[in-house]
């Protein structure tokens, strides 16, 4: 039996359009705009565009996480994600990031959905050294309570995320959090410009 | 509405992209989208390029006998170097084959169905398997957020053609419009493959964009919400030209571009040569291209 190239790239083809339309994909996003980076002899980026976000149903995810949660009691969802940064220091002196420097909170629900930081030792996550520059990543884990909203989608919504002292902060971004069907997305779009095609020829 | 249309609809009216060396050639001399990418991505698509023999009136654009479609998979990693934090490549691999379809379906039933024009003359076909691969090195500047200075510089070479480059440009984005403008310029000294033996013997290329950047991954008009609230680019690109005429003089074109890009990193984009007034050469193209990171998890 002959293999015909044509026959497998098409399948291949298929093979990525079914991916991205049978698979939902839950994702945090940062805005590429707004926020504070880059002030100062220390200066903290957040190196993303996307990220993938996993969610279980139990306590799981990177041990060494940085670990946020809304409520109290045993969590019904929990969500992990790396978030990755690149740390400049231009000064003379090492610089000691830890994890008690990363603050998340929610900036769409009211007080009593807001995000805490879990009561733990702040630790060292990297230490840049003078006059250089680092790349790392920050494990982060969100536990969520109750069945209201459905825990998988307790975590959908918008964030804001601090770094640095109160009255210091040397990075702030606003993330967002949610789930799509890439396929379908696309489909919606390629049926506007067939439209608009179409209406340009009458 | 039809004036809001109007920029979707002159981009893919007639005839033809890459993030710089995601998907690999011959994107850019086609008039696609040529800015680098400055974050994490594994990506996989297709793109799809016609060079087109005839125009709708006959008339042949330069002494290269057939059309082609050149469709090509692809798959690029696009990261930071770890020991250089400001530095990014990308690193890509092409393959696939040219043929006429899906090309001159999309050409004449498609597009050109759909604006009553003329059906473009189809003589011989090039039929071949294709392949492509590249390389990239980016140096970042990063003043404030929404705002960056990059230059680098790489090597693309297939079954089309080979071409070292480099490459600049400048990223900025307004927050009261979220408008993000871009300009990006691209030098390069293009060398025949075994598809076109005779091109130019230098290259340079400028790209204007301008795309509306979504705040957030939803959005709270009704019709960006269907959409999937993405960021919606166009582009025009001055290219000096990679074919040459009889006397081998470079045949420069003007392309204009499409992209929408979702917060997921689902890519689409088309570009076209309708800005140049012609419609034979390098017309048209297409992509379609995902980043896999975001379907697996690649870190834990």
């Amino acid at each position: 039996m002959s293999v015909k190239p044509k026959r497998i790239a098409w399948l291949l083809l298929l093979f990525v359009v079914g991916l991205s339309s049978g698979c939902k994909t839950t994702i945090v996003s940062a805005d590429p705009n707004s926020g504070v980076e880059l002030v100062g002899e220390r200066r903290l980026r957040l190196a993303l565009d996307r990220v993938k976000l996993e969610i279980g149903s139990s306590a799981s995810g990177p041990t060494n996480a940085i670990c946020y949660a809304c409520g109290a009691g045993e969590a019904t969802a929990v969500s992990s994600v790396l978030l990755p940064f690149i740390a400049t220091n231009l000064s003379q002196e090492g610089w000691v990031i830890e994890s008690s420097m990363f603050r998340l909170r929610r900036r769409d629900v009211g007080a009593a959905d807001m995000y805490a930081r879990v009561a733990a030792e702040s630790r060292v996550l990297i230490e840049v050294a003078p006059e250089s520059s680092a790349r790392f990543s920050v494990p982060i884990v969100m536990l969520a309570y109750g069945a209201q909203p459905p825990p998988t989608k307790a975590f959908f919504g918008e964030y804001v995320l601090a770094v640095g002292q109160p009255d210091e902060v040397i990075l702030e971004r606003n993330l967002s959090i949610g789930a799509f069907h890439q396929g379908y997305q696309a489909l919606r779009m390629v049926g506007l410009i067939l439209v608009g095609l179409a209406l340009s020829g009458l | 509405m039809r004036s809001g249309l109007a920029i979707l609809l002159l981009v893919c009216g007639s005839t033809s992209s890459d993030v710089l060396g995601q998907s690999p050639l011959p994107d850019p001399h086609w008039g696609g989208f040529a800015f680098p990418s400055s974050t994490r991505e594994i990506r996989t698509g297709m793109s799809v390029n016609r060079f087109t023999q005839f125009d709708a009136d006959g008339e042949t654009y330069n002494d290269i006998a057939e059309s082609a479609g050149f469709n090509i998979f692809f798959l690029s990693y696009t990261d930071r170097i770890a020991a250089l934090p400001a530095w990014s490549f990308t690193a890509s691999l092409g393959a696939g084959w040219s043929g006429d379809q899906p090309s001159e379906w999309l050409q004449n039933n498609v597009v050109h169905a759909l604006r009553q024009q003329a059906e473009v003359r189809v003589g011989e076909v090039r039929e071949e398997a294709e392949f492509a691969g590249g390389l990239a090195l980016t140096r970042w500047f990063e003043p404030t957020v929404g705002s960056d200075f990059f230059f680098g510089g790489g090597v693309a070479s297939g079954t089309l053609y080979h071409e070292p480059y480099l490459y600049g440009g400048y990223n900025l984005l307004f927050d009261g419009p979220r408008v993000r403008a871009s300009v990006l310029g691209r030098v390069s000294r293009p060398i025949g493959g075994q598809a076109y033996p005779e091109v130019a013997t230098s290259n340079a290329l400028v790209q204007v964009a301008l795309a509306y950047v979504p705040e957030r991954i939803e959005s709270s008009t009704w019709m960006m919400q269907l959409l999937g609230n993405p960021e919606i680019g166009i582009a025009l690109t001055y290219d000096t030209g990679i074919f040459v005429d009889i006397d081998e003089d470079p045949l420069d074109t003007v392309f204009v571009s499409l992209r929408v890009r979702w917060a997921t990193g689902l890519i689409l984009e088309t570009w076209n040569d309708i800005a140049n007034g012609s419609d034979f050469g390098p017309t048209f193209g297409a992509m379609f291209s995902v980043d896999l990171s975001t379907f697996f998890d690649l870190d834990h």
